[in-house]
């Protein structure tokens, strides 16, 4: 630390001299943190172990060793679980501590080996049998009481994307665009209907403070969903697509009120892009659609419009600020 | 030489040591707020999402000029080297423009001014004339430089160092066979000398505002003394050093040598790391052991890739809990526990990229899970991640 900082704030008045003498013998305490060394090969070490069991079932599915497979993965979700129950703090309806980083990835390490013995009962004994649904239905019902009874976030996180899944979405960040039919109808509504509950569950968790914690990660999820899904939707259904743009302005208009309040510049940013996302795609259907079918015009609009959007962001960002 | 308010600058610094004495609770929150009145700093540096935004959306609205002005086929089709310079040269002007009077520092505007001038330039110099590539390398190499000096911009840093690694192995070629053959140690000596050569400056006053391009200067370097030796890379010759293809005969008698610096060089990081307390050096250690680990099974794989991932895999688990349990106490200068290190500790947090790149990776975690998100806002969710921080 630069002692000769603090002298000179000393000697100008604005640090008093107990403090500066608190400072100057801080420096010799100067022990080197390793925590996130270890936590980076504590995860390596969890990601590794999970693939690596996931490509020893995968290849060995068919030969004898299948048993014993099937007792180590066990062997591993047991031991993990057996760790956490030990280690961990009681419930609570508010945010637990973990008791250590530790306890996080071994929780992950048995969630995730878990999930593989699912999917390898599944597929060699068929457990749940040709009833798909429920064989994403049951590892989303365990992984939200994980979530919630040993207060992890991250497993929350896996457990929306597996709600995501039996609803029939593919909602991770690389394949929300990719892997979805947003041609189908019906899934378009079923992702409306599942942001409109995930953005719902998260006012509720709030409200009534329930791991109101949780609130961020449902509403992020719940958000996104929703306002892809109204998009995808301009191209599809045979209403005038202004329609759904009166949709995203509705619930942005309640995301802007929360943002303001919880001095979120992140919702703000959201919603101020797939808003204009939205515009942007209704204005140029109708340019399409009259005859102002005009390249140069189109250009002009997305040059203008996009310095508006840098202007309105800057005052955005000022407005957050000064709050 | 610098473009931006040199007080403001050194106001930050100033800021930035109170900040993190704040967080090790040696000076109170309000005595912190006294001092900041002190030392103001006018800068125009939004949060990270907005600066994000803006980066993106400058970047669209000068190509979409650019793609407008072409389209009116502005003074026929043979003057768009020149179209593109003078953009450049207006994409310049504007960029110091907004830092004088604007006073954009790290907006979002001015990184993408300075990238776009950059661009606009070497596009438009291609189009008029031909170039040899050793004077493109060489052109760029001038330009980010100056852009580093002028706008501190530390990724120029990697530009430069690699540009120069670029120039050397080119001039280098014209000298003849005995140089070819031997450029993988020209490279490891050169390297080597960069580093070191840098390394002074982290401390040294003059170059206070360059410390992050200094520390990326001083990664690069150890990245390519490693690669320069790496077995894989020497003797695969089909390596491509920045688009020239390497076609050099290896002695195949120094395979001994390249083997044994392929090994030694990370476990020597991360030795070297703990011993002299430097951060960079233990993470790239770290980072460079998988890379020996691939070169290695690359040549002699002994077990099944499952099995070595599933007993890696344990091993890692048992070694970070022995780790942690020996570290309990701190250890002869070592801890597990968070030390508020300032702004340090975001820009190398590995295991927030990791997390965010391998969830995604085994479609598990929508979410680039807890811990990323935990870092932006700063402990508080009710932020929603974004908490008044910025």
């Amino acid at each position: 630390m630069n002692i000769l900082l603090f002298e000179k704030l000393h000697a100008d008045g604005l640090l008093n001299e107990p403090c500066l003498q608190k400072i100057k013998s801080a420096p010799q305490n100067n022990n080197f943190s390793l925590h996130w060394e270890i936590k980076t090969i504590l995860y390596v070490g969890v990601l590794l172990l999970t693939s690596g069991i996931s490509l020893l079932v995968y290849k060995n599915i068919d030969s004898i060793g299948h048993l014993a497979i099937l007792l180590f993965i066990a062997s591993i979700c047991v031991g993990s679980f057996y760790y956490c129950l030990k280690n961990k703090l009681p419930f609570s309806l508010q945010k637990v501590a973990s008791p250590n980083s530790f306890f996080d990835y071994i929780l992950l390490l048995g969630t995730l080996s878990f999930l593989i013995l699912l999917g390898y009962l599944q597929f060699k004994y068929s457990v749940f049998g040709n009833r798909f649904g429920l064989a994403t239905f049951i590892p989303m019902v365990v992984l939200f009481f994980i979530a919630y009874y040993a207060d992890q976030l991250s497993i929350l996180s896996l457990a929306i994307t597996n709600l995501a899944a039996w609803v029939g979405l593919a909602i991770t960040p690389i394949k929300i665009l990719r892997d979805n039919d947003f041609n189908s109808d019906h899934l378009i509504i079923s992702a409306l209907l599942l942001g409109g509950v995930l953005i719902a569950t998260g006012v509720v968790s709030k409200r009534r403070n329930v791991k109101a914690h949780f609130e961020f990660t449902y509403t992020n999820f719940g958000a996104h969903i929703f306002y892809i899904a109204c998009i995808a939707a301009m191209f599809n259904f045979g209403i005038p697509s202004v329609i759904w743009l009166v949709l995203m302005a509705g619930i942005s208009y309640l995301f802007y009120l929360k943002a303001l309040k919880e001095k979120a510049f992140y919702f703000l940013m959201i919603l101020t892009l797939y808003l204009y996302i939205g515009l942007s795609v209704v204005i140029i259907k109708l340019m399409l659609y009259s005859s102002l079918e005009s390249i140069t015009l189109g250009l002009m609009y997305l040059i203008f419009s996009a310095i508006g959007l840098v202007v309105l962001l800057l005052e955005m960002n000022k407005k957050i600020k000064s709050l | 030489m610098i473009a931006y308010n040199k007080n403001w600058l050194d106001n930050l610094l100033i800021r930035k040591d109170v900040a993190s004495a704040t967080e090790k609770n040696l000076i109170s929150k309000t005595d912190k707020i006294i001092i900041e009145n002190e030392y103001p700093v006018g800068f125009y540096s939004p949060n990270y999402f907005t600066r994000i935004g803006l980066l993106i959306l400058t970047f669209i609205i000068v190509s979409l000029t650019v793609g407008l002005i072409v389209i009116t086929n502005f003074g026929g089709r043979n003057n768009d080297g020149i179209l593109f310079i003078s953009l450049s040269i207006l994409t310049y002007i504007i960029l110091e423009l907004m830092i004088k009077y604007k006073n954009h520092y790290r907006s979002g505007v001015d990184d993408a001014l300075i990238w776009l001038t950059g661009i606009g330039f070497m596009t438009g110099i291609n189009l008029l004339t031909e170039r040899t590539f050793l004077l493109n390398v060489f052109i760029v190499f001038l330009m980010a430089l100056y852009f580093f000096f002028r706008f501190a911009k530390s990724l120029m840093a990697i530009i430069v160092t690699i540009c120069f690694l670029q120039i050397t192995f080119l001039l280098s070629i014209k000298m003849g066979h005995l140089f070819i053959a031997s450029f993988h140690f020209l490279l490891f000596i050169l390297s080597i000398a960069i580093y070191f050569f840098v390394k002074r400056f982290l401390t040294s006053d003059r170059f206070k505002y360059y410390k992050e391009g200094i520390q990326l200067i001083e990664i690069t370097a150890l990245i390519c003394i490693y690669l320069s030796v790496n077995y894989y890379v020497v003797t695969e010759r089909k390596i491509e050093f920045l688009n020239y293809y390497f076609d050099a005969p290896v002695n195949t008698n120094f395979a001994w040598f390249y083997w044994l610096f392929t090994i030694i060089i990370p476990v020597l990081y991360i030795l070297k790391g703990i011993q002299n307390k430097d951060r960079i050096l233990l993470r790239i250690g770290m980072l460079l052991i998988p890379a020996t680990i691939f070169t290695i099974r690359y040549y002699h794989a002994i077990i099944p890739v499952e099995i070595a991932m599933t007993i890696g895999g344990i091993l890692l688990i048992a070694m970070a809990y022995a780790l942690i349990k020996y570290l309990h106490q701190p250890q002869n200068g070592f801890t597990y526990e968070i030390i508020a290190e300032g702004n340090a500790q975001d820009k190398f947090n590995v295991e927030g990229l990791i997390i965010a790149q391998s969830f995604n990776g085994i479609q598990n975690a929508g979410q680039p899970a807890a811990d990323d998100a935990r870092a932006f806002g700063g402990g508080s969710f009710g932020g929603g991640g974004a908490s008044g921080d910025f």
